[in-house]
């Protein structure tokens, strides 16, 4: 599989596609890219401002500024690591955190979605707005994390370890 | 891939089938490159390289009600150094921080002092702000801030203190929590150029 395969199949084809980042094609850089992309593309304001802060008032006050951009995706961080401890738990797969990782993108997806979405319409999402985008984000990803260990228990164990 | 098509060239004869799950994953790498993309069309000429608060610019007037008295503006304090001090009763930091600012606004008063030391409480919420300050045992003037300061000086983190000189401009960027002598040392740097 290759890297649009890869992160597509987790939306359009969990089942099949977890199966196989299971049975040891998942790359953990995927999903890692994705998030400093993802980090890049949402907080550029912030990093720009950041290399100002450098050049005017010196590192450390541009450190804190990383900082500030940093936590913007500990959250999601958090939630990846999280989701892979619970899937070696229950699966005992040596890949439980990289397929974990790939259940991140769901909500990635919908975050993508509603930033296109709202720069279409030219608007900031308001606070119920940004509510139903995270609570369908998670709940999307949740159930696709559900498939994963399914398919990953469902795996013969020479498969997983 | 879709549900039960291995990858790889399609069987001779057949009708080759799309590929949802790559399609897909296209379409998400594209949508974050098209986010990327609006996110630079949109910074283009603001001038973002160059920080809201830089060394010697004219620091943006401000103004808003103060907790005891009346209001508070930046540009009638012309004359002396003013340092701005934000925060908010929430932010742990902050009040640890305060009681020494307050120190250094009561050692302020005394000759041949002249700088004046203002809290900018980003929160804005009066009842908050009364019983942190009550708590914290603040007299300094306190303004509270409908966002239009923070935003102003782009304030993406507290506690952060901005000394201003006494021609207004911009002479010093305290970022996250300052002791007291160092609060003192700045504002004496600023005072005494």
């Amino acid at each position: 599989m290759k890297l649009d395969e890869r992160i597509g199949g987790v939306l359009a084809a969990p089942g099949r596609t977890f199966a196989r980042l299971g049975a040891g094609e998942a790359r953990p850089s995927d999903i890692a890219w994705l998030i400093v992309f993802r980090l890049v593309s949402g907080e550029l304001d912030r990093f720009a401002r950041a290399i100002g802060t450098a050049r005017e008032w010196g590192i450390g006050a541009a450190a804190q500024e990383m900082l500030v951009i940093a936590t913007a995706v500990l959250p999601d961080v958090v939630a990846i690591l999280a989701a892979g401890m619970l899937l070696q738990l229950f699966s005992r797969s040596k890949h439980a955190f990289d397929v974990a990782a790939y259940a991140w993108v769901p909500y990635l997806a919908v975050q993508l979605a509603g930033a296109l979405l709202f720069s279409a319409l030219r608007h900031s999402p308001g606070p119920h707005a940004q509510t139903a985008m995270q609570a369908l984000g998670v709940a999307w990803a949740l159930g696709v994390w559900i498939v994963a260990l399914v398919e990953l228990r469902r795996l013969p164990a020479e498969a997983t370890s | 891939m879709s549900e039960g098509q291995p990858t790889g060239a399609p069987p001779t004869g057949e009708r080759p089938r799309v590929n949802v799950s790559r399609w897909v994953g296209r379409a998400i790498l594209l949508a974050l490159f098209v986010i990327f993309a609006l996110r630079v069309w949109s910074l283009r000429g603001q001038g973002l390289l160059h920080p809201a608060t830089p060394r010697g610019s004219l620091a943006p007037d401000v103004a808003g009600p103060l907790l005891v008295g009346d209001r508070f503006r930046l540009s009638a304090e012309r004359g002396h150094p003013v340092a701005l001090v934000f925060w908010a009763p929430w932010c742990g930091p902050c009040r640890a921080e305060l009681p020494g600012v307050e120190r250094v606004a009561q050692a302020l008063k005394a000759s041949p002092h002249t700088a004046r030391v203002i809290a900018v409480d980003t929160e804005g919420d009066r009842d908050n702000a009364l019983e942190a300050a009550a708590k914290l045992g603040l007299t300094l003037p306190i303004m509270l801030d409908d966002g239009r300061a923070s935003s102003a000086y782009q304030v993406t983190m507290i506690p952060q203190t901005v000394i201003i000189d006494r021609d207004g401009r911009i002479a010093q960027l305290l970022r996250g929590g300052t002791s007291e002598d160092a609060l003192m040392r700045a504002i004496e740097k600023v005072e005494n150029p």
